[in-house]
């Protein structure tokens, strides 16, 4: 009896997962789509289907394209998802399903599913990995910004979106918002990371865009406004009487208070 | 026979698209010294040429693109470089080289850009996949940075740095259901900075050489099979700061007459930072709902002394009346500490309620508390010509903490069936801050809530038309920083739309109104940007067109209270317009490519016209040969100095060529 239990274990095992493939397989496919398949056999994504396994490799075009056997019968665009579903792609990347609907439901509501960021990749990597561009299609206002004089440059290349924004919820850059302490900026300016002595509260509570425009700017350093003394002031109600603005070495509060990120040795920030 | 990855690998070989980078918009890289980007470059050709031939399941790939350009700049070339920062010299374009195989090792990838005089910025990534689940990666990023500028108000000021980031990571996904992963990063940021430094009642020139580094090492553990997805991941983070002051000049930048000399300044201090950070993540789900719990704890310990831990010395003596009256100094030395701790939770969930139904809740919770203190002694050292000396000492004790915890929570109910998405939902927010700088210093405690509403609809055709519109609207109560608004009210809107035969239409706006009450300071700020953007693809994609236009007005006037004590209101008005053309076709072996971007600020405050443009032409010798040339142009004026003003443009010719085997 034991046995037989074990035997038809091993049986669901091994044959279970071939019986799982709902639809025709990839090489049913290939038959009339030979170089798609031959392509999406050798890109990135199918080589990671096949490495997970080859049963998932198989059925492959049935999952995306949602190809049954009516599609054999009647080959017809009619009969299959062109652009594969979310779904589709989130029932492999099941760490992808909670963050993308709870953490960017913008996306959701408008529609934006994971083609239009990502090349599934028949036979090239290109845009498998969402780049900058695909940001830009809907995010132009942010893109101009990187036009403006100065701006977050990367030689003649713009910065790719990902390296600060954490699209999908978990990576390296949502644990530094996470902690907040200037968010995803100290990843890079590593010099302004909390705690300090003396720190200087509105880097910390407000983050570094509470004085600087991190896509881009008019402004040299990317301020919010053209005079350093203007942004001090707008907060710095009580700055004591003998900093007499109409002389030059007072206009710029940086001359002198120059650890304005926080200071280990000095209560003013004069002093790093 | 089943079908698996390797056999069409084998058989269908043939069929296989030679796997090339667009260089479309990426005539780029960085900069370094010129001989370590001829260097590398010869040693890429050489790399390349000198490929093994591959033995059958094998595939080799390839892409070396690289130029070499001559720039000329009028006007202030610190400026440009202030913006741009690029030069005369080569540049890697492009550099990429990949490996398929069937044996151990599975796929090699090298990704390259920079390594050249040309560009302020280079990139390296190398890649390794090993049978059955090993990944190895190693990636090397560095950026220069240059400041330096007459006009603005931060005149007086020389930066150039460079900030170096390595990364290199190892994973495991061998088994099915667990995946660890080990990496190490590290930055470091080096150079020198020359400021204007204020003593003795003059600025005299300060240089300083950074010498900053962080270095972390992690693990990640992350489990597939349990009904909860988890992740965790620990990390030690050490920062290390050790940066130098020196003399860069005795003499009194504003006062060059002034008989008084800046003769030394130094610094002995080593600040140092460990930061260990802990965090899990747990998701799960079901078709009906889903969640993301994570929790962070980290326990940080800032320290400065010196490099044995004792005081640190900071020190500036300056020689009165060129040393013929006596010395003068001023010499701290202390020891600084700050233990902080944090602890950071945050919670989504959404529930399917119904077919068209979605729940949403979000919310975050943040605290962490600091202690710092500051211990030692300042003194005022003098010497008089006759080796006389006097001295007068004060001890410094200062202790003082920073505590905050922040809070929010954030509802919305979604309606989704067809084309159609309606929104709607409510947040609370609480942020409680309290400080105490110094020992004798004002305590500060603020606890300040917030709430909200925001809705909006969007419209997604199955032609191509989708459109959208949310305002949200936002208060705040009491005021951590004068700044902070009492009333915020945004509304956006979006409209995209697919036209047919390759044409695009994407329109967006936003207008942002805030303010705070006039005992506060009156905070009035409007903001409104709006932008159109059209463009058409052929449908190869070998032509394409397109313009962009965005505007951005602000208005922002808050009043101030000057250090005289007399009232006075800081405006700024921004009026700013961007203007962007760009295209690309192809006419047989020739590739065009070119756009070019206007940018006007027209505000009252600091306007500012600048042009930026450029243009590439390649002419295929081969399917695997580019020969290009490129121009490039920049104009930058303000209305109200000329000082950093300039025009630049930078041309030179560009090779390419790529492989597969």
């Amino acid at each position: 009896m034991i046995r037989c239990f074990f035997s038809a274990l091993l049986l669901m095992m091994t044959v279970g997962p071939l019986l799982a493939i709902e639809g025709p397989t990839a090489e049913d496919c290939a038959m009339c789509h030979d170089e798609i398949a031959a392509g999406f056999a050798l890109s990135p994504h199918g080589t990671a289907m096949a490495d997970r396994s080859d049963q998932i490799f198989a059925g492959a075009c049935a999952t995306c394209h949602q190809a049954g056997e009516a599609h054999m019968d009647d080959p017809s665009t009619d009969n299959i998802l062109r652009q594969p579903a979310d779904d589709a792609c989130l029932s492999c990347h099941t760490d992808q399903r909670a963050a993308i609907d709870s953490s960017t439901p913008a996306h959701v509501r408008l529609k934006v599913g994971c083609t239009d960021c990502h090349n599934a990749g028949h036979d090239s990597p290109e845009g498998l990995h969402a780049d900058r561009d695909r940001c830009v299609e809907c995010h132009q206002g942010v893109a101009a910004s990187f036009n403006l004089p100065y701006a977050h440059r990367n030689g003649t290349r713009a910065f790719d979106c990902a390296s600060c924004h954490s699209i999908h919820g978990q990576n390296h850059v949502a644990r530094s918002i996470l902690t907040s302490n200037g968010g995803a900026c100290i990843e890079c300016h590593t010099e302004k990371r909390l705690p300090m002595v003396f720190p200087h509260p509105p880097a910390d509570r407000r983050g570094c865009v509470s004085c600087h425009m991190p896509h881009g700017s008019t402004n040299p350093r990317q301020l919010q406004r053209p005079s350093v003394m203007m942004l001090c002031l707008e907060c710095h109600a009580d700055v004591p009487s003998y900093h007499d603005l109409s002389g030059a070495k007072y206009r710029n509060c940086q001359t002198c208070h120059t650890a304005i990120h926080g200071s280990n040795h000095d209560p003013s920030l004069l002093n790093e | 026979m089943g079908l698996s990855r390797t056999t069409p690998r084998v058989l269908l070989a043939t069929s296989i698209r030679i796997q090339q980078t667009s260089t479309n918009g990426r005539k780029s890289p960085c900069r370094l010294r010129r001989k370590s980007g001829v260097t590398v470059a010869a040693a890429l050709l050489v790399c390349l040429f000198g490929m093994p031939h591959p033995s059958l399941g094998q595939e080799w790939s390839g892409t070396i693109d690289m130029a070499y350009g001559w720039m000329n700049t009028t006007g202030n070339p610190d400026s440009f470089r202030s913006q741009y920062n690029l030069d005369s010299g080569f540049s890697l374009d492009q550099f990429d080289l990949d490996y398929r195989g069937e044996g151990s090792l599975e796929h090699f990838s090298i990704d390259a850009w920079g390594w050249g005089d040309a560009e302020p910025a280079e990139s390296f990534r190398l890649g390794l996949e090993f049978t059955p689940g090993l990944q190895i990666n190693l990636e090397y990023r560095s950026n220069q940075s240059f400041f330096g500028l007459i006009g603005s108000d931060l005149a007086g000021r020389h930066e150039q740095w460079d900030l170096s980031r390595w990364r290199g990571s190892a994973v495991w996904t061998g088994w099915e259901d667990w995946t660890i992963g080990l990496e190490l990063r590290r930055v470091d940021r080096d150079g020198r900075i020359n400021r204007p430094h204020y003593g003795l009642n003059e600025l005299y020139p300060l240089g300083i050489d950074l010498e900053e580094t962080m270095s972390e090492v992690g693990i990640r553990v992350e489990n597939r099979s349990l009904p909860v997805r988890l992740v965790f991941e620990q990390t030690w983070a050490q920062y290390e700061r050790t940066n130098r002051p020196f003399v860069a000049g005795d003499r009194a930048l504003s006062n060059p007459d002034d008989p008084d000399l800046f003769a030394s300044v130094g610094s002995t201090a080593v600040d140092e930072q460990d930061i260990p950070t802990s965090s899990l993540t747990a998701s799960w789900g079901t078709d009906r709902w889903e969640g993301v719990a994570t929790v962070l704890y980290s326990n940080a310990e800032s320290d400065s002394g010196d490099d044995s831990d004792g005081a640190a010395t900071f020190w500036e003596t300056y020689d009165i009346g060129g040393g013929s009256i006596g010395t003068t100094s001023w010499v701290d030395e202390v020891v600084g500490s700050t233990q902080m701790d944090s602890l950071v939770g945050a919670l989504r969930l959404g529930f399917r309620l119904a077919p068209s139904w979605t729940l949403r809740l979000g919310g975050s919770y943040r605290d962490a508390s600091a202690d710092s203190s500051l211990l030692g002694r300042r003194l005022l050292h003098t010497v008089n010509p006759a080796g006389q000396v006097f001295e007068i000492e004060a001890s410094i004790d200062e202790s003082g903490y920073y505590d905050f915890t922040d809070s929010d929570i954030r509802l919305m109910l979604d309606w989704n069936r067809g084309a159609w998405s309606i929104w709607g939902g409510a947040f609370m927010a609480g942020r409680e801050v309290a400080w105490r700088l110094t020992t004798d210093g004002a305590p500060f405690a603020v606890k300040r809530d917030s709430d909200g509403f925001l809705g909006g609809a969007a419209w997604s055709s199955t032609s191509g038309i989708d459109a959208s519109v949310e305002y949200e609207n936002g208060t705040f109560e009491r005021y951590v920083f004068r700044t902070d608004p009492e009333n915020v009210d945004r509304l956006t809107a979006r409209l995209r739309a697919r036209l047919g035969g390759g044409w695009n239409l994407n329109f967006h706006g936003r207008y942002e109104q805030a303010d705070n009450p006039d005992e506060i300071t009156a905070l009035d700020r409007d903001s409104m940007a709006h932008g159109i953007g059209l463009g058409w693809t052929s449908s190869e994609g070998h032509q394409s067109f397109g313009l962009n236009l965005d505007q951005v007005s602000l208005d922002s006037d808050t009043d101030l209270i000057l250090p005289d004590g007399e009232s006075g209101v800081s405006i700024y008005d921004l009026d700013l317009l961007t203007g962007t053309v760009f295209g690309h076709t192809k006419l047989g072996r020739v590739h065009l490519q070119g756009s070019a971007t206007y940018t006007s600020d027209s505000g009252d405050t600091w306007p500012v016209d600048a042009w930026n443009a450029v243009a590439r032409i390649g002419y295929d010798l081969s399917d695997t040969t580019r020969i290009g040339a490129f121009i490039q142009y920049w104009d930058y004026d303000e209305k109200w100095v000329a000082v950093d003003d300039f025009t630049a443009t930078r041309y030179g010719l560009s090779l390419r060529w790529s492989f597969t085997r």
